[in-house]
């Protein structure tokens, strides 16, 4: 049983949302419901459907609806106002900075996140590679620390005055002076950038081995026979066969990363000035932080971002469209 | 011969670079462990130094005290396998269906489930709460269950359809000859998704075990129903943290979550990576 | 003020609680009820006591309550005070011994979670019945709590008579603790000595650097020079400032002496920090940092307070509650000074303000146990109580209704009264609203506030990590709240409400240094009325 799961994508595809789309010539993959089948689809997806609706569309939905309101988060819906909160937000400066912000944050993050996991997904599964289990434990690890902690430690670790990494580099005399990372305006935001970076790594790194599925072996080892090497294995053989799955990859990463928040809560506070404001913790500060709550306000915020967002993946679905055309070209 | 020594070369350079790489990226996890051990001027200001001077359990005796460990504890355990077992039920059953079976309302349903993907919802947990409000679960562990494995779970229908989907047809073919009902065809599929199991299992069991936002807010009228995450938090004074208790914590809190990965290990070795040992 | 332990011992009688005068002792007491089919309880307590000095063995028959009275009820209390929470589960104990029919469940929540969580417990109709809230401007959170439907007033029937002489005289204030004449909640932690504004000091650093700990720097200069020796002689810093909203740690004590703690100026009727001596100020607390003598990084405020406290900081300014908070630091040979902030050169110009009205415990309007609630919070405001001797012999912070001098023992907290005693740092700033009343109702300010919340401490710290000016920044901060405060003020009026920037506008306040005298409100100019 187990040369199917091993033979197939497995769970390279499913990242793909658009699979649907996609039919081979001879064989139908998908059939039409029918007969007795009729009760048994719509009981597998009463579960989720339910779930999915109560929970996620329907508290999207109020968010929407808040949005319309002057509203604290307390007592009844009263003041319905139209479109006020947006035309406060449209003007708030910090809004636009933190808008600023959480674009360059997730650039930046998924631009080094992805190549960084990416290779260390390819190297962790090299069948010739000693110790495996113990190195993807390793590189995972990060992932379980609460972000509370892990805002901590590199507070400490970042410390310009007695902070770990300050002391490396002026023992060895890289820098003459200790560089505050969280302070200083310019580095603060790549400094949340790299930690971010280091938290999440594991789950890009889990990713990218789906992805590699996709590879089938027999072609490393044909190119194996040409005497072809690492490197270009790597260009020739890997990277155009996962580049479909990468582009989903990427969306995923990109939009993740737009999610920070835990992050800039523990280690910056959205300082210096508003330099690490990003969306998220503008939109919790208003809403649940700083009293009187603008939870109106701060709905009418998450749904302007949200919307450009959507946006922004619309236009990248026409990428997604030509990701698959290509994978239908190599046949897999 | 020339093979072999290759491969060596490469682990070499390899473990090598692993190694150093590797000590950097668990640096900042040993020096939670040990920070557990330090006193609290000491952990402040002992800088990248790991070992502790004097080593001091009484964080841990603390940490298990304060935090309501003992209590919470249970209730951790019961809500992480709780919700990952209904997302894993529901997830995988629905993106069974949606990778085998045509129907109508299946493209939107689809598209629904990618778009919010792509959302971010802030503050969502308002909504939430009136909800389960309104099913007059507050205060119950069913609602903290509901919440955990309601909130997520549009990636892993994606997983597990896409999965189905990639399935050969005469898998299915044959089941039908041998006359397995749909659900017995299921039963037969789905221990073919063993990776896609695992990611959930993972994914899903570490973000309920650290989820703390859900199990506070619907446990509001009975503290003793809150989970490790939430007792976290009590080390935050009203005028100061208690930073090596909180460290400990830490420490006994992710331990379980390192289990689950090792033991599920196993099967992203088989099931992520094992193609390339075949 | 004084209560004889005996009326603890009393079961109290609901409608004759009110009665109970504190001198007056009632030795015995037998009520009779008519008992129905009821179940009678009664209880033969047996007690020495104290008559004019001599002890006495009484036995009575107390007949306590009617069974509905005594019915057990479970009080929920919460708040975000999570280092004190052995303390409060020795209150609920000692409560209940007195009032065995009562339960307190006091919860703690971490500060952020309380905020986020205590809304959705109103919302779900299960708020505890007795909670703890900070308003954002202390004299509107009555106001706020009012609109939102949060407040009940206390049961004043069961509140002895002498229960306001508990507290200094003018604790109580209509409209901000006190609405139609019944009380809401009540100064919990002093005005006097509570607050920040302190000068604590490592004394082995100032040792190290060969100066005498207990000769601390009084002036400005003096503070830098004392800097310089430090940075000079030793390996510390001289001072640990944390930074973003935290910096009003530091920011307090040195503007308040300058000028006023406020950014919003009670004589102008404007917000100031574009003020020159705000900038003034703010340029000489560059100064140290431009000159590497602060503790680099952004730091917040548990990291400035612990370098300080590990002594790779000399100086760090905090509020009374700083001494328990060192103490809970594990450095044991910490040997910590307290000291009156620094002054100007030439002198003392200004005062930090005093805030009236400490006030954080309320009712919830969705109690139905309104009466044991009010129980309980006369049982804990008791001046010789179980809960004002050990809160303040914890060091735990300071509390209006009981005698600080006789129950604090802490070291730390003892020079902090000392220092508040001798230097009068806090006086009473005049308040909008007690000129006019619907400086309640208005907006003005807190919209001003909202533009960008916490505006001038975030602007301020990072123009003070990386050096820049500050006063094209503060100009512009001035000018986009007064704006914004003009406006709202002038909306309000015209739809009615009686208010003008008059309102907060206290020329007649000429010493900022002394107290806006009460008397003066009557020569405050009053908005004109718009209702013709």
């Amino acid at each position: 049983m187990a040369r199917f799961s091993t033979s197939q994508t497995a769970a390279a595809v499913p990242l793909n949302g658009r699979i649907k789309k996609r039919r081979t010539k001879s064989i139908p993959l998908i059939q039409q419901v029918a007969g007795a089948d009729r009760f048994w689809v719509m009981l597998f997806l009463l579960p989720f459907i339910i779930l999915y609706t109560s929970f996620t569309l329907w508290p999207l939905l109020a968010t929407i609806i808040y949005s319309f309101f002057d509203w604290d988060g307390n007592g009844p819906l009263e003041l319905f106002i139209r479109l006020e909160n947006y035309i406060t937000i449209a003007r708030d400066p910090l809004f636009w900075l933190s808008f600023r912000n959480t674009l360059v944050f997730a650039l930046i993050n998924t631009a080094i996140k992805l190549p960084l996991s990416l290779m260390a997904a390819i190297l962790l599964t090299r069948k010739w590679l000693w110790g495996q289990r113990l190195f993807r434990t390793v590189y995972f690890a990060p992932l379980v620390i609460p972000v509370a902690m892990a805002g901590l430690i590199f507070q400490l670790l970042l410390h310009p005055a007695n902070g770990a990494i300050n002391d490396l580099l002026t023992s060895t005399g890289l820098v003459q002076r200790p560089i505050d990372f969280l302070g200083n305006e310019r580095l603060a935001l790549l400094s949340l950038v790299i930690v971010s970076v280091w938290q999440i790594f594991g789950q890009y790194m889990i990713y990218w081995m789906a992805a590699l599925q996709n590879v089938p072996e027999a072609l490393y080892e044909a190119a194996e026979l040409d005497g072809a090497g690492e490197w270009k294995k790597l260009v020739h053989i890997t990277l155009p066969i996962i580049r479909p799955v990468a582009i989903i990859i990427l969306f995923l990463a990109f939009v993740n990363a737009l999610k920070v928040f835990g992050l800039v809560v523990t280690m910056t506070g959205g300082g210096p000035g508003f330099q690490t404001y990003v969306v998220p913790y503008f939109i919790y500060t208003q809403a649940l932080v700083d009293f009187p709550f603008r939870y109106g306000y701060a709905s009418a915020a998450a749904v302007l971002f949200g919307v450009t967002i959507l946006l922004a993946v619309t236009v990248q679905g026409y990428f997604v469209r030509r990701a698959e055309a290509d994978r239908k070209d190599y046949g897999v | 011969m020339i093979r072999m020594n290759r491969f060596s070369r490469y682990n070499l350079i390899a473990v090598t670079l692993l190694v150093i790489i590797g000590f950097i990226w668990i640096y900042p996890f040993l020096w939670v462990m040990f920070a557990s051990l330090k006193t609290s001027s000491e952990m402040f200001s002992a800088g990248a130094t790991l070992l502790p001077e004097n080593w001091d359990l009484s964080n841990f005796v603390r940490a298990w005290d304060k935090a309501n460990f003992s209590t919470y504890f249970f209730n951790t355990v019961l809500y992480a396998a709780a919700a990952t077992v209904i997302e894993l039920f529901k997830s995988s059953m629905c993106g069974y269906v949606l990778g085998r079976y045509r129907f109508p309302g299946r493209n939107l349903l689809l598209g629904l489930v990618t778009a919010t993907l792509f959302i971010p919802i802030a503050s969502i947990i308002l909504p939430q709460f009136k909800l389960v409000q309104a099913l007059g679960l507050l205060n119950t562990r069913a609602g903290v269950i509901l919440a955990l494995s309601g909130g997520s779970g549009a990636l892993y229908v994606l997983l597990f359809t896409g999965f189905f989907q990639t399935l050969p047809d005469e898998l299915f073919e044959s089941a039908r000859i041998d006359g397995a009902t749909f659900w017995q065809t299921f039963r037969l599929m789905l221990p073919l998704a063993k990776p896609i199991i695992a990611t959930v299992v993972i994914f899903q069991f570490m973000s309920t075990w650290n989820e703390f936002n859900i199990p506070l807010v619907f446990t509001l009228g009975r503290p003793e129903l809150r989970n490790m995450a939430v007792g976290m938090y009590a080390f935050r004074g009203e005028f100061s943290v208690d930073w090596t208790g909180f460290a400990a914590g830490t420490t006994i809190s992710i331990i379980p979550v390192l289990l689950v990965f090792f033991v599920f290990q196993g099967y992203f070795v088989r099931g992520l990576a094992g193609a390339v040992k075949q | 003020m004084k209560r004889k332990p005996l009326l603890i011992v009393i079961f109290l009688l609901i409608a004759a609680a009110a009665a109970c005068a504190p001198q007056t002792v009632e030795v015995t007491r037998v009520v009779t009820e008519t008992v129905t089919e009821e179940i009678e309880v009664t209880r033969v307590v047996t007690e020495t006591i104290e008559v004019e000095g001599e002890e006495v063995e009484v036995t009575r028959v107390v007949e306590v309550m009617t069974e509905e009275e005594m019915e057990p009820v479970t009080l929920r209390v919460m708040n975000w005070s999570q280092e004190q929470a052995d303390f409060y589960e020795q209150v609920a104990a000692e409560f209940q011994n007195e009032y065995p029919h009562i339960t307190v469940e006091w919860d703690t929540l971490e500060q952020g979670q309380y905020r986020e969580t205590l809304p959705l417990m109103f919302q779900s109709g299960d708020s505890p019945d007795i909670f703890f809230w900070l308003g954002g401007d202390r004299v509107l959170t009555m106001a706020e709590l009012l609109d939102q439907n949060w407040v009940a007033p206390m049961d004043n029937t069961v509140l002895p008579d002498d229960f306001y002489d508990r507290w200094p005289e003018g604790s109580f204030l209509e409209g901000i603790n006190v609405v139609n004449s019944l009380p809401y909640s009540f100064p919990f932690n002093d005005n006097f000595v509570w607050g920040p504004g302190y000068m604590y000091t490592n004394k082995d650093v100032f040792r190290a650097a060969g100066l005498d700990p207990d000769v601390p720097p009084t002036t400005w200069s003096e503070l830098r020079t004392t800097c310089e020796t430090i940075a000079e002689n030793t390996d510390a810093f001289c001072l640990a400032v944390p930074l973003g909203n935290d910096l009003q740690r530091t920011w307090y004590p040195l503007s308040g002496m300058n000028f006023t703690d406020s950014f919003f100026d009670y004589q102008q009727g404007r917000f100031n920090i574009d003020d020159e001596r705000q900038l003034e100020t703010f340029n000489y607390l560059q100064g140290f940092f431009n000159d590497g003598l602060v503790v680099p990084g952004n730091n917040d405020k548990d990291f400035a307070r612990q370098s300080m406290a590990n002594g790779q900081a000399a100086i760090y300014f905090g509020g009374a509650w700083m001494p328990s908070v060192f103490a809970g630091y594990e450095v044991p040979d910490l040997d910590l000074g307290v000291f009156p902030p620094v002054m100007p050169d030439d002198g003392r110009a200004g005062s930090l303000r005093q805030s009236f009205s400490e006030n954080k415990f309320y009712i919830s309007a969705q109690s139905t146990h309104r009466t044991e609630a009010t129980l309980f919070l006369e049982w804990m405001t008791r001046p010789d109580g179980f809960f004002a001797t050990e809160y303040l012999a914890q060091g735990f912070g300071t509390l209006p209704f009981s005698d600080m001098g006789q129950y604090v023992t802490d070291e730390g907290l003892l020079q902090v009264i000392d220092v508040a005693n001798e230097n009068n740092l806090r006086v009473a700033y005049p308040e909008p609203v007690v000129a006019c009343a619907d400086v309640a109702q208005s907006k003005a300010v807190s919209n001003a506030n909202s533009l960008t919340r916490n505006w001038e401490f975030i602007a301020m710290s990072e123009a003070l990590l990386n050096g820049e000016d500050f006063s094209g920044t503060a100009a512009e901060i001035a000018e986009a709240k007064n704006g914004e405060f003009l406006t709202t003020l002038e909306e309000e009026a015209a739809a009615g409400l009686m208010i003008g920037v008059e309102c907060f506008a206290f020329p007649e306040w000429e010493d900022i240094t002394q107290a806006y005298d009460s008397a003066l409100y009557e020569t405050h100019q009053m908005p004109a009325s718009d209702d013709s």
